[in-house]
């Protein structure tokens, strides 16, 4: 185990950085290119959030993205209020907003949970709010 | 290089949560405490304070009598927040649960412990669990 400590310039933080920005817009193509074929994305709500649930492939984390971004209308922002970094784990705190057409607002702080693999691909991930029942109302 | 001390006070509460001492647990956290129980269960919810805290934490241990286990597989800090990646074992009459939780704290000014939400690997089998 390392010491831990919170390390906004280490290697694996700014991989995490970069994972955590395709993650908030959505971007698939690139998200490809940083997640191992067979990665995790866990995302609580299942049964309540239609992005609820463990998605497993790196084609079924393209996908839940693609459809989040789809709910989300694109409206996504995201704003980075620490980052918490050893050689294999990575967590992003940050507050994302977000407005639908219809008027629904989210604003919810996230923490985006990633684990890499020794060649520095994202296996695990986890996409965490501190408010569950705010992002179901925003994505119903 | 020098441990954070938030990583140092997470591995205190690992080792005082495992002598089944819950009261000794009570100073890792602030009086306004806010802890996320996610999934769909009986005991999802927000627990507001360190009395509702410490109540679910009573409940728990004892609708596990005692059997929950953490295993910290990383620990990390900031003087904000602290992260652990934990393997969570625990049995309930013949349930049984084994999953990794990833779990973030933030942390006041006195470095207690004022927030707190998570998730597991496979929330499914913990929701059956505590179900």
């Amino acid at each position: 185990m390392s010491d831990g400590s919170s390390k906004a310039t280490h290697p694996t933080a700014a991989r995490g950085m970069q994972l955590y920005a395709t993650l908030v817009e959505g971007d698939d193509e690139a998200l490809g290119r940083l997640v191992t074929d067979d990665a995790q994305i866990h995302w609580p709500g299942s049964g309540r959030s239609v992005l609820g649930g463990t998605h497993t492939g790196r084609q079924e984390v393209m996908a839940v993205i693609a459809k989040c971004k789809e709910v989300t209308e694109g409206t996504l922002q995201g704003e980075i209020l620490d980052v918490l970094a050893d050689d294999t784990h990575v967590v992003i705190v940050n507050r994302v907003t977000g407005r639908r057409s219809d008027g629904r607002e989210l604003d919810v702080i996230y923490a985006g949970c990633f684990v890499f693999d020794e060649k520095g691909k994202a296996v695990q991930l986890w996409w965490l709010p501190n408010d569950m029942q705010a992002e179901i109302d925003f994505l119903s | 290089m020098s441990e954070h001390p938030g990583v140092t006070r997470a591995k205190q509460y690992l080792a005082q949560f495992a002598t089944g001492d819950l009261e000794s647990l009570r100073d890792f956290y602030s009086d306004d405490v806010l802890w996320h129980v996610g999934g769909n269960h009986p005991l999802s919810g927000d627990y507001r304070g360190k009395e509702a805290l410490f109540e679910y934490f009573r409940k728990v241990q004892e609708m596990t009598a005692g059997s929950l286990t953490l295993e910290a597989q990383t620990i990390l800090a900031s003087d904000r927040h602290t992260a652990m990646f934990t393997r969570v074992r625990g049995e309930r009459g013949d349930r049984r649960v084994d999953v990794t939780m990833s779990q973030v704290f933030k942390v006041d000014s006195d470095g207690r412990w004022s927030e707190y939400w998570s998730a597991a690997t496979d929330q499914d089998q913990l929701d059956r669990f505590w179900s």
